[in-house]
């Protein structure tokens, strides 16, 4: 019996490594991709990940920031956004798919991956995990939400001009990958951006959102603040949102959870745990829901935001 | 579907060691290097196509892998330890990564038996590989009761899980001395006629008693050993990790343990008449073939292997691997030419 392969496990190559704030890495590696049916990362997926050699003994997971394909000779096949796209064809011959990760150095095995240098290689595991659904798609999978009942009782009234989805974005910290990933796959100025930081910014530079706002702890960039700063259960209302995403400190998650069932938002949230394995085989990164326990390796990393439990 | 796993088929002789007059003799013979080797072992009657089996707890139920892991060439696997009532398993923090280990407190989380039989089962089964339904429970009555549900089923093999030090109740209370460990054997052994593993605690004082105890009281295999009590410290917090204070520890930083205690239980047998003995099961911390091999100059029949899995999915064929190499350039050609060399 052969099965689909989706997942690998393979060798990468770094091709670039850059220190963007005194902890925060961007790593980018290349691995060639041998088999016609392995996925290329959608946004939000992420991979395991080990430097070779290593102090650790496993594998880190970490968010794919962008996504490339290649082609042997480095030419560039298909762009982030291209890979984004949903009717992106298959690959047809060996590629070369580049990866870019933001990596936060918080132990060991992050610092391992952060004093690579070009041309030495990591363990990699993936794509793994579920990914972000387009605002359209988003919207008609929440069934249960109110701005999908809302939705679908403005078509029952035969409204004419269906509006698109008003959407926000919102990164904090190293958080920020996944979803700035994710907003640079959308059409450009199709949604709002939050990015909240310590201090500076990293990751934004390509997000092409309809208005940015930038909050940091200690000022230096943007509002002086944090996201309540820029982001209350008022402000959804106000502007209108039907949709939210996230990616940021558990905190963060909580307080958008709890801002967007007050405005009727719908909201996906990207979830951190520490991981074994990545698959739902370890039970390690076990997370609360209303629905049950659920690994946040492969019921997520992201989940309904109100069918989480914090 | 195939059908090597039905009872029918059990070899009552699989235990008999092959004399060292013969292992000698073949050595003499001296085969080419290219003569095949055989990687099969026949455990407690149940046939597995090499000794590599994916230990409970690491390995989901087979599926989880299934992209990653050629499921199909491996010698068998192991679910996730299950118990009659659906589990939730610990809460707080359930990993802590320390050097070359993983301390874990999964705390037994599993959807319970009978779920198991209706939603896990088939597709485990469906894999070329033999299954072994991991028991666990926290009453007598509930492993019980649990063994009679697996009885019922297509699955060839169940470990009894009498080590987990996750949970309070049950679990490694039953393995640590050996007067519960062979009322939980015994009242297991009377519930189901599947061949029966005993997986031991390393944390039990006398090891080797509870090793006595469980063969007596009916197991047809042993496996060791399972994680050692372990803890962490949050240094911030000034607690403990984990919520319930102790977990598992696991990985290559307990082989070296590992491979002691069961070379030990391996000596035990030995020193049992050949009808007495049965075979044992090797596992902690093996991360490629050498360590595998080191396991089976112990003495035992097969190994399992856990957290490697994580850290490289393709552990296990690189061992089988391994393995094979390794018997071709020392001319063995099966298991038995080099099961329990170190013992002697």
């Amino acid at each position: 019996m052969r099965r689909r392969v989706l997942q690998s496990q393979t060798i990468a190559k770094v091709c670039e490594i850059k220190k963007l704030q005194k902890d925060v890495f961007s790593l980018k590696v290349e691995t060639e991709l041998k088999h016609k049916e392995q996925s290329i990362p959608k946004a939000g997926q992420f991979y395991m990940l080990k430097s070779r050699p290593s102090r650790v003994l496993l594998t880190r997971p970490i968010s794919v920031y962008k996504v490339r394909l290649l082609d042997a000779s480095g030419k560039e096949l298909a762009s982030h956004a291209d890979c984004l796209q949903e009717t992106f064809p298959a690959v047809q011959d060996a590629h070369v798919l580049e990866l870019e990760f933001l990596i936060l150095q918080k132990g060991e095995g992050t610092e391992d991956l952060c004093n690579l240098q070009v041309g030495l290689s990591i363990d990699l595991i993936g794509p793994l995990g579920n990914h972000f659904f387009k605002p359209s798609e988003s919207l008609s999978g929440a069934k249960n939400s109110k701005a999908f009942a809302e939705r679908e009782a403005a078509k029952e009234a035969n409204t004419e001009n269906q509006l698109p989805p008003s959407v926000a974005i919102v990164g904090g910290g190293i958080g920020i990958a996944p979803v700035s990933g994710f907003a640079q796959g959308l059409e450009n100025e199709s949604y709002d951006f939050y990015a909240s930081f310590k201090s500076g910014t990293y990751g934004i530079e390509n997000v092409q959102a309809k208005n940015l706002y930038i909050t940091t702890d200690d000022g230096s960039v943007g509002i002086h603040g944090m996201l309540p700063a820029v982001l209350t259960a008022d402000t959804l209302k106000e502007k209108k949102y039907t949709l939210l995403y996230a990616c940021g400190p558990l905190p963060m998650l909580a307080y958008l959870q709890k801002i967007c069932l007050e405005a009727g938002v719908q909201a996906w949230l990207s979830m951190e745990e520490k991981m074994g394995c990545g698959v739902g085989a370890c039970l390690g990164c076990t997370i609360k829901t209303t629905e049950g326990n659920r690994q946040c390796c492969k019921a997520g990393p992201i989940f309904q935001g109100d069918k989480l439990i914090f | 579907m195939n059908n090597t796993h039905s009872k029918t088929q059990i070899d009552t002789h699989s235990n008999t060691r092959r004399t060292s007059e013969k292992q000698k003799g073949r050595h003499q013979n001296s085969q080419s290097a290219n003569s095949p080797v055989d990687l099969s072992v026949n455990i407690a009657g149940v046939q597995f196509k090499n000794p590599v089996i994916a230990a409970s707890g690491t390995f989901g139920f087979g599926e989880e892998y299934a992209q990653l892991v050629k499921v199909d060439a491996l010698g068998g696997i192991c679910s996730k330890g299950l118990t009659l009532e659906a589990r939730q398993g610990n809460t707080g923090k359930r990993l802590h990564e320390t050097a070359s280990g993983l301390i874990n407190s999964i705390g037994l989380e599993n959807p319970g038996i009978e779920t198991f039989i209706k939603r896990q089962l088939k597709t485990m089964l469906s894999f070329d590989t033999v299954s072994i339904a991991n028991l666990s429970g926290s009453t007598i009555e509930s492993y019980v009761e649990g063994a009679r549900l697996l009885d019922e089923t297509e699955i060839p093999m169940i470990e009894l899980n009498i080590s987990c030090p996750n949970v309070k109740q049950g679990g490694m209370a039953f393995g640590l001395d050996p007067i519960s460990a062979a009322e939980v054997t015994t009242a297991v052994r009377k519930a189901t006629r599947k061949p029966l593993i005993v997986k031991l605690s390393p944390n039990a004082p006398k090891l080797l008693s509870v090793a006595e105890a469980v063969q007596e009281s009916g197991a047809d295999a042993l496996s060791l050993i399972n994680t050692i009590q372990a803890m962490a410290i949050n240094i911030e917090r000034g607690k403990p990790v984990f919520n319930n204070v102790k977990a598992g520890l696991a990985g290559p930083a307990i082989k070296p343990i590992a491979l002691s205690m069961v070379w030990d239980v391996c000596k035990m047998m030995q020193e049992k008449k050949e009808k007495d003995r049965i075979p044992v099961i090797g596992l902690g911390g093996i991360r490629n073939w050498i360590d595998a091999v080191e396991f089976i100059m112990a003495g035992a029949s097969a190994i399992q292997v856990g957290v490697a899995t994580f850290a490289n999915p393709q552990a296990m064929e690189e061992i089988i691997a391994g393995i094979e190499t390794f018997m071709k350039r020392k001319n063995y050609t099966t298991i038995e030419d080099f099961r329990g060399l170190a013992l002697e």
